[in-house]
Parts: structure tokens; sequence; C-alpha cells
């Protein structure tokens, strides 16, 4: 039981996996996303409709990554161009979101099927031998693609800007972006490009939801996972290969949580739920001023004699 | 750099001045502060733009419209407050700027780089560790190292002794000596003469704003420097004010003993530093700025607790360690930055009655009596010269210069006991100055005890009853206003003399140079 | 900044804005804002329901407006909601108290249990500068689990198969203004809150201390102004007015508490708080978007269009972003103007 507690850990984790690898590059850049919900809500109904359309899950997945990014050029836009507070951006996007997804759900769904239609999804994927191992078997190696592209991505990601040119911009314009404009690098370019990372793989994550784990789109779909993921960032010290490990926690929790449901112990789940929260919150308290992206959040206007 | 002029709003901080650096040479820039010399080399660096003059580089005429046409030209500054990024490696901050750099490869050709020039010059820096974890010195040789790697030919310095030990000194002076026999040149901005003797082949001396003199440093001494630093010439003229003609010492009213301090930044700003304040005198503190005025301020101010030592307030240590408490025992704060005590975006009244917004009849149990806050600030528009129609304008639409006279309104209104004025005219036209100066006048007669802190060696003279000098975080000096010489006090400015300590031969100037 | 005419060409930028998304789905644009603004004020029940609608988030919409004039970034105003709304339905359930007595002192539960909730991170900032953002967000979360156990377990009413507690008491309702109507006597604690708030950011020594702290905390505190303290007492007040407005929706509009119903109050009240700017345009702000739920019914019953909260939000997004963008943009156009001139001195 225990085993299936924690294979049935990674599926749970693979949203807030994708969209809080995304959102720590895009915080290192200095950009708050807190309309990551809203990111992968656009990318969920984008999802959704493509393949309910189209068909071509490969499509799907494109056009919900895209959708995720125009979402996030308009917080952009608003953020890096013209120094408007990135919290109250984030928060009327999210809610800005919430509303159009539904409508455009309502619009072209449910007028003509009350029950949402299912679509094609990502099957799980078993790897030959590993999966064969065991205990760690079937919790790391039959599962969904996209959790592997997840894990994939992690690693690139932390490899992209520990390690590259690009990456080490976006690093210092999230310090330091007075330095990044007087070296000749455009911090607007570099904030864009954690922007565009962050609501890519948001985008992703809400696709996963859609196809990969429930197959059909639902209001409240997404149900406080971009947070979650804000909170992963944070734990993980906005290392994209911590974010990894974290999510999974707050993966298996939720797992534990679902487990709990239907033995009858129900009570428990409310509190294993809050958790993860509680648990950002001391992090945050011990943490306090190690780390964070010392321009997060703040708007970077150029000066103008 | 020919005939540079520039102008701020109320001062002319370089009035045609003229300036050459030869190649290989490593030329000192000295004078106090106000002087002009970090307003040029902002010139230069491309952070300002100047309203006269042309800059020439090797020859040809150059137009500098920010630091990086200044790096282009191969020039690089590296000033007190770094500009390293904390969080990452030494590596990592060199690497920021350069296009050239993809990939493993990439960042192996520029540690290299980076290691062959730190070689070169001697000067040790730890590459793959973060900037945070550098002590002062280490930091300092990375910036000059990054400098370097941009491949500038012209180093600018900005006080670089300023943070360092006597013996990081030595070793910069070494890479400094070094980098000057490969042909590279550096402009040394420092107010520290026997410093800039040291190292410096030739020397240039700015006083308020003009250049007076460039010659090689074989051919001055330290007390002629200084003399030149602080325009004797002109100050010999200035009566030394008012001076009371105490017989005996009035009431201490604040007193420090011993007190250590440090700055925001973890240095040390304040150490064991003794001064008394006695009730109607105003003492002056010269100095120039970074020797931990500001610091001194804030911990009379209640703004910032002494790491040790004993501060007196009427005789008794303060019971509580705020500002409120301060405020409440008398001592008013007119802070150096006026940007840090005036309330932007609100109107002026609420400006006016920050800091009484807890005494009567300003409160009274809990609810503010506007109309009684309007009238008072309306009387500080008047009796001030501020520009504002009413007290209901809001703050951001003043100048500079008003917001200046709303600051010391607001805080002389409150009939302190003690006043501490950290440059207090800085950015006021003449008449406005008189009126400051003779306000502060009046406010000592009615028997406040004032501490002025000012770069104007003018002003200092001009108002204070007793003047201290201080000098790297200690009064290293005090005289009576009769007694105090110019000469004396420039020196112990600079860091040349020190009545407490003993004088060695050494360091006595000598009496024949030439 | 003329702020009240600035505030109104937003709100009609906004509204055309997102009658024009919804119309896109196929309606008349016209037809789409007609029957909005029909919804909303066209009947006396109508109009009831804006009220009804708007009382909780004048509240949430003060208690952000409150901490940010102090530079105290509340985000935490939905689970302070939460916390309220428990207290005050646990306190209507079970008390035994006659009837004004019972509300009030339900209501003044509703107060303490925000503003304990908004304490935390307060205190957390004050003492220990832990960033107040990523704090009230993550209260958010605990709070809905709290509320989601509470509702479930010991309060949930057994004989209904639905998610939600026991119907408070009727000693403890606060009354509807008027036989029939949705709106309800709350409504009154909720005005008096934003005309105390006005006042008290006015006129009083908190608001001063309040206002220069949002202004510059270091020209605060060299005035006098104690930080630690003060920000301590705005997360109290804040908490305290979002606690309110969690109670308003028990003891006035639900009379019980479920899952459901408190969605989105938080987030709504700083949007409301955007778009008033100050404690007193939070109430015009909250009827608007108190109008827009009624009006959005009303979609859904003349166009058979299911997307009443749906259309809410679109509509209230639309507003704050345009809140956010609209000024903005001016003052960059207006920038822009001023350096056409001055291009040709730099040759």
């Amino acid at each position: 039981m225990v085993v299936n507690i924690l294979a049935m850990g990674v599926p749970l984790s693979v949203p807030i996996l994708l969209a809080s690898i995304g959102e720590a590059v895009s915080e290192r850049a200095g950009v708050l996303n807190i309309c990551i919900e809203g990111y992968m809500l656009m990318g969920s109904i984008a999802a959704y409709l493509v393949a309910y359309y189209v068909g071509n899950i490969y499509l799907a997945v494109v056009i919900a990554i895209l959708a995720s990014i125009a979402v996030a050029l308009l917080h952009g836009y608003g953020t890096i161009n013209l120094g408007c507070s990135q919290l109250l951006s984030g928060i009327g996007i999210n809610i800005l979101v919430a509303g159009i997804a539904v409508v455009l759900y309502r619009e072209m769904i449910f007028k003509y099927a009350t029950i949402p239609p299912k679509v094609v999804m990502f099957e799980n994927i078993n790897i030959p031998a590993l999966s064969d191992i065991p205990v760690v078997g079937p919790i790391l190696f039959r599962q969904n693609p996209l959790f592997y592209l997840g894990v994939v991505l992690s690693v690139l990601l932390w490899y992209f800007i520990k390690y590259t040119y690009l990456g080490l911009m976006i690093r210092a314009v999230g310090e330091d972006p007075l330095t990044v404009d007087t070296s000749g690098f455009s911090p607007v370019i570099a904030r864009y490009m954690g922007l565009i990372i962050g609501s890519a793989t948001a985008g992703l994550g809400g696709a996963y939801l859609v196809l990969g784990y429930l197959g059909w789109f639902a209001p409240g779909i997404t149900g406080g996972k971009g947070f979650i993921a804000l909170a992963i960032v944070i734990a993980a010290n906005w290392n994209p290969i911590v974010c990894l490990l974290v999510s999974y926690l707050f993966g298996a929790i939720d797992a534990i949580q679902l487990r709990f449901q239907v033995g009858g112990y129900e009570m428990i789940a409310p509190f294993l739920m809050a958790v993860p929260y509680a648990f950002t919150i001391v992090i945050l308290v011990l943490r306090r001023k190690v780390f964070v992206p010392k321009a997060l959040a703040k708007p970077y206007v150029r000066e103008e004699e | 750099m020919l005939g540079i002029t520039k102008r701020f709003p109320t001062v002319v901080a370089n009035d045609d001045v003229d300036f050459r650096l030869c190649k290989g040479e490593i030329h000192g820039l000295l004078g106090e502060n106000g002087a002009g010399k970090t307003t040029l080399m902002n010139v230069l660096y491309g952070l300002l733009q100047p309203d006269g003059g042309t800059i020439y580089v090797r020859g040809k005429k150059a137009r500098i419209s920010s630091p990086k046409d200044a790096i282009r030209l191969g020039m690089g500054m590296v000033r007190q407050h770094f500009t390293l990024i904390p969080r990452l490696t030494v590596a990592e901050n060199i690497a920021i700027g350069f296009r050239n750099f993809s990939g493993a490869s990439g960042r192996r050709r520029l540690q290299e780089t980076a290691e062959k020039i730190a070689q070169n010059y001697n000067l040790t820096i730890p590459l793959d560790s973060m900037v945070e974890t550098l002590a002062v010195g280490e930091k300092q040789r990375a910036e000059i190292v990054r400098a370097l790697c941009r491949g500038a030919e012209i180093m600018i310095l900005d006080e670089p002794t300023a943070v360092l030990t006597p013996q990081e000194v030595d070793g910069l002076f070494g890479a400094l000596r070094i980098l000057s026999r490969d042909n590279k040149s550096t402009i040394f901005i420092t107010h520290k003469v026997r410093e800039a003797l040291t190292i410096c082949n030739r020397v240039t001396v700015m006083s308020k704003g003009r250049v007076m003199k460039t010659l090689p440093s074989k051919e001055i001494s330290e007390l002629e420097l200084s003399r030149m630093m602080i325009g004797s010439a002109e100050l010999e003229g200035i009566s030394p004010g008012e001076a009371k003609a105490t017989a005996h010492v009035e009431e201490t009213l604040l007193e420090m003993n011993n007190v250590s301090a440090t700055a925001d930044d973890g240095r040390q700003a304040l150490r064991q530093l003794s001064l008394e304040l006695h009730r109607g005198e105003i003492l002056g503190i010269a100095g120039v700025s970074g020797n931990g005025q500001s610091e001194l301020l804030e911990v009379a101010a209640g703004l910032r607790r002494p790491t040790s030592g004993e501060v007196r307030v009427f005789g008794k240590p303060p019971k509580k360690w705020s500002r409120e408490h301060f405020i409440r025992l008398g001592i008013s704060y007119i802070p150096e930055d006026r940007m840090n005590a005036v309330l932007p975006g609100l109107p002026l009244w609420r400006t006016a009655v920050l800091g009484s917004q807890f005494t009567y009849p300003n409160e009274n149990r809990g609810m503010l009596n506007i109309l009684h806050i309007k009238r008072m600030a309306q009387q500080m528009i008047s009796d001030y010269g501020i520009a504002a129609r009413s007290p209901d304008v809001n703050v951001q639409q003043l100048s500079g210069g008003n917001l200046q006279r709303l600051v010391l309104a607001r805080e002389l209104s409150r009939s302190p006991k003690i006043i501490l004025a950290a440059q207090p005219t800085r950015g006021l036209d003449i008449a406005a100055t008189e009126r400051v100066h003779n306000a502060l006048r009046e406010k000592r007669l009615e028997g406040s005890a004032i501490l002025l802190v000012s770069e104007n060696l003018d002003e200092i003279f001009a108002l204070s009853d007793r003047i201290s000098v201080i000098y790297d975080g200690r009064i290293v000096g005090t005289f009576g206003i009769a007694s105090a010489k110019v000469k004396e006090i420039g020196a112990l400015m600079l860091g040349m003399l020190d009545q407490n300590r003993s004088m060695n031969p050494e360091q006595m100037p000598p009496t024949s140079k030439e | 900044m003329r702020l009240p005419l600035s505030q109104i060409l937003v709100v009609i930028i906004s509204v055309v804005a997102a009658s024009a998304v919804i119309a896109a789905t196929g309606y008349n644009i016209i037809y789409v804002f007609t029957e909005l603004v029909y919804g909303a004020f066209g009947t006396p029940y109508y109009f009831s329901e804006t009220i009804a609608r708007a009382t909780p988030l004048i509240l949430t919409g003060l208690a952000f407006t409150v901490a940010i004039k102090g530079g105290y970034w509340n985000i935490g105003g939905e689970g302070q909601a939460w916390v309220g709304a428990m207290f005050a339905v646990t306190i209507g359930i079970f008390a035994d108290l006659p009837f004004p007595l019972h509300a009030i002192v339900a209501a003044l539960g509703a107060l303490v249990g925000g503003a304990l909730w908004g304490f935390i991170p307060g205190v957390l900032k004050a003492k220990l500068e832990v960033n107040e953002v990523l704090t009230t967000l993550m209260m958010n979360y605990v709070a809905y689990w709290l509320a989601y156990y509470v509702i479930n377990w010991p309060l949930k009413d057994r004989t209904i198969y639905a998610q939600q507690t026991y119907f408070i008491k009727s000693s403890a309702i606060f009354p509807p203004l008027a036989a029939g109507l949705r709106a309800h006597s709350f409504l009154i604690v909720a005005l008096i809150c934003a005309i105390v708030a006005q006042l008290i950011l006015s006129r009083t020594r908190f608001g001063q201390e309040i206002l220069s702290l949002g202004s510059n905390l270091a020209a605060a505190r060299s005035g006098g102004v104690n930080v630690g303290r003060t920000y301590t007492k705005i997360s109290l007040v804040s908490g305290a007015l979002a606690g309110l407005a969690g109670g308003s929706e028990v003891l006035g509009f639900m009379h019980n508490l479920d899952i459901f119903k408190l969605a989105g109050l938080g987030y709504l009240g700083i949007g409301v708080s955007v778009l008033g700017v100050n404690a007193i345009g939070a109430i015009f702000a909250a009827v608007f978007v108190g109008a827009l739920v009624s009006g959005a019914d009303n979609l859904q019953r003349a166009l058979g269009l299911r997307v009443s909260d749906a259309a809410v939000n679109v509509f209230t997004g639309t507003a704050i972003m345009c809140a956010l963008l609209v000024p903005a943009m001016l003052i960059r156009l207006q920038r822009v103007w001023k350096l056409r001139g001055k291009k040709r001195v730099r040759t």
C-alpha cells in the first residue's frame, strides 16, 4: 500500500513540478508570477479545446504553452515595461483568466455536452527493465511521459541558469538590474526570458492536468496548484532540481490525503493538505534573509537624465 | 579633459577644469568633499554630462554619454560602493558583459584571462567564491580585475583606501605600481594627503570646483598640499563668528563616552568616540564625509544603538533607545539626505507634523488636531520661506531647497534642546543659507545645544563655538573657536595629525622641505 | 491627478472591454451590456442583490486599502475572511443569546478571528522581517483547509447532503434591510467601517503613522514612528476588517457556511481596493463589482449564458488590469511626448 501511495504521489506532483521549475527561473530573474494559476488554467483550457476539436495531442501541448505565454506577456508588459506592481497585476490576471477559461469552456464545450467529453491522453509509459524492480519500479518507471519531461526539464533548467551565459544574465537581473543594464545587456530581455520560461512550463503543467491526469477540463481544475508552486519555489530555494524533490513531497502528501479519504480517516485530509503551506511559512521564517533574489518583484525603471 | 564645467542648480561643481592624464602614470586627484573631484570623474565616466568643455581620449575627441561608452574607451571605475553582485561568484560577475563567452570553453577562456590578469598585477582573488563572502579588500581587487578584464587602460579609483587595512593598502599600491609599469594609467581620488604623495606621480588639487594646481608629487610637501586643498588663502579672511566668552563650561546636555557603533554595511563606523555637547553652544564637527559623521548623529538621535560605550542625555542614560523617546527628550535631527525626512505623495502638513504627531496639541487622545497642525505648517512656510502655496500642497512638488527648508523648519520649531544638524545648508543659495545660520544662532541664544556636521569648513567656522574634528570614527581634536586654526583642523581632517596621540617625529611636518 | 475622473474612465473602458470579450462568443455587445446593467440596477430586487454582493467586498477592499497605505501587502484577506466566518458561524450556532446581542457578539467574533489570522504574518514581519506577501498567501490556504475541516466535520449539517454547516440561530442573523430583499443590515457595519477607516487614516495619529510608513519608511523612522509596532497594528486592523467580511457572509447573507461561497472575496477585495484607491472609494468600487455579480446573474437568465460567475471574473479582472495599465500607459505616453522635443538636442 505504501508503494501505491508513493507511486500515486508522482502523477499528483507533475503539474506543480512543471509549474515550479519554470517559476524558479522566472523569480531568479526578478519576476514574481502570482498568476501561475492563470497560466496553468489557460494551458488547461487551451489543451482541452485543441485536443477536442483537432485531436492532436502534441498540437494541444504546443498551443497550451503558447496560450500561457500570451497571458504572461500581458503580465510582463504591465510589470516589466510599465513598472506596475507585479502583485496587483498577477492577482488581476488570475481573476481574469479564471473568468475567460470558464467562459471558453462553457461556450465551446458545455453547450453541446453537459458531461465533458474525454480527450486523447498521454498514456503512462513503462520503461522496460527498470519498471520491474520491486519497490522503486512502479514508482519511478511506470509514469506519464510528461513526468519524465518534467524531470529532464528540471535538470536542464538548473544547468541553464547555472552554467550558461543567458542563465547568468537571468540570475544577474534578479539581483541587480542596474549592473546588467550598465554592462550592455538589456534587463528587459532578461526578465522576459524568465517570464516566458516560467509561463511556458506552467502552461505545460496545465496541459498535463487535462491530457495526462484527468482527461477533461473542469472549472477549478487547477485548484490552487499555481499557488502551491509559489510555495515550492521558496521551499526549494529557487533551485529547479530541488523543486523536483519538494514537489514530489507535496504530491506524496496529497496522495496520502486521498488515501485517507477512502479509508474512513477523511478527517485528517484537510490537515494534511494544510501541512505544505504551514511548512512553507516555517521555511520563510527560518530563511528570511537568505537567497531571495534581491530584485524580486521590484520594477526596474531606467533613469533618464 | 579641457574646460570641463558642470553646474548644478545651486552650485558650480566643476568650473572650467583642465585635467590631463599621461600614459602609465598614477595621478592623484585631491580635494575635500565638494571640491568637485568626484563630479569630474563622474563626467569622465559618463555618469554625468558636462555643461561645457571637451574630453579627449588618446588624442581623439570623445563623447561619453554613459558608462558603456567609457568602458568601451578603456576606462574602469572602482568606487566606494561596490557594484559587484553579492550572490554571484567573482568569475560570474566578471562574465557579465562579455558576449563572447558561451558554453564551457568560453567560460574556461574567461577564467584563464582573469587568472592571468590577477597574477600579473598581484591582485589575488578567489574566482569561484561568492562575492558576498569576500572581505572588503578582496572585493575591491575583484572590481579592479573585472575592469581590467574588460580592457581598461585607465583606472579610476575613488577613495580606494577608505575601507582597507594598512597591509591591504600596501598590496593595492603594489598592484598600482605594476599597472603603471605596464603602461596603464590610474586616477587616484583621495583626500588623504600622505597617501597621495606616496603613490602618485603627479597630483592635481581641486578646491571649490576649480583646479588649484597640477604638479609632480616630488615638488610639494604635505602641509602645502593640505593648505591648498582647504584654500586657506580664502579662509584667512573669515572671522570666526561670535565666539562666546564663557568663563565656565555650561551644563553638559549630551555626552558620549567611548561609543562604538557599526554602520549598516557592517563596517566599524565609530571607534570609541567621545564628545560633550554643552548648553547654548554650537559644536561643529569637521571632517570629510564617510568618517562616521552620519552614524554619530544617528546614535545621538536614537536611531542607532551603539555596540559599546555610554551615552548620556541631560546627565542620564536614555530610558529607551527609540527615536520617539529621544524626540520627547528634546532632540531634533536634521538628516543629511533630505529625502530621508520627507513624505512624498502626501500633503506638506503631514511632513511638517512628522516627529510631533504624538505631542499635544497636535495630538489629543489619538486624534490629530488638523486645524492646528495646518496652522503650524503655514507658520513654518512663512517663517522659513518655503515656496508652497498652502500646507496641503503635495510634498513631491517642492524643489530640493524647499524640502530642506521644510525639514529645518520642522525640526527647529519643536523648541528642541539639542539639535543635530547634518549639512543643513546643502543645496541652498546664499540668502537661504544666511537664514538658516541665523535660525541656528537664535536657537543657541535660547539655550539649545547644536551639533553641527558640515563638509563646509566656512560654515563650521562661521557658526561654531567649538570645533571637533572627526576622522576614522574618532574625535581627533577639539578646539575653541578662538584657538582654532584652519591649517591644523584641515590637517586633522586629512588624517595627518592626532591631538590625542603623541606625534612621533616621522609624522611631524618637516620644517623645511623645498 | 483628478482621481475620480480617471477611475471612472477605467471603469468605463473595462466594462466595454469585458463586454466585448463576452460578446466575442457570439452575442450582440449592446445587448450584453444592457442586460448586465439591468441585472444590476433594474429592479429593487436586483439592486438589493448588488448591494448584498458588495457588502463583504467593501470590507475586504478596506482591509487591503488600509494595509497598503502603510506599505503592508496583506493578500491574506481571503484566509482572514474564512477564519472570521468560522468564528461567526460557531458563535451563531452554539451561543444562546437574545437577538441583537447574539448577532453583535457573532460579528465581534468574526472581527477577532480575522484579526488573529492577520496578526501572525504581521508580527512575523515586525519582528523577523519576513515578507508578508508570501506569508499571508500561505495563510490563505491553511485557513481554507481549516474551514474545510470545520465545515465537513464538527459543524456539518448532517441532514443535508452538501458541504455546509448548520444554520445559525435566528437570533444571530443580521436582518435584511427590507422584507424580501437580499441586502442585509451588515451593510451598515460595512459602511461604518469604511467611514471609520477613512477617519482613522486621515485624522488620527495612527493614521499618520500608517501613511508615513507607506510613504517613506526612513522618514517615518526618524520621525519617531515605531515601525515594527505599526506594522503589527496594521496587520491586526486589516485582518479584522477581512474577518468582518466573512462574518458578513455568514450572518447576513448565507446564514451558514459552505465551502464555496467565500471563494474569491479576498482577491476581489484587492481588486476593489485598486479600483477604489481610498477607503471611501472602496465603497463605490465594491458596488461596481457587486453590480457585476448581480448583472452577470441576469445575463445567465437572459441569454442562457451559463457563465455568471465566470463573467464576473472576466469583468473584474479586466477592470483591475485596466486600473493598473491605463494610468501607467498614460504616464508613459506623457513622458514620450515630452521627450519628442528633447531628442533634437543630443546630436
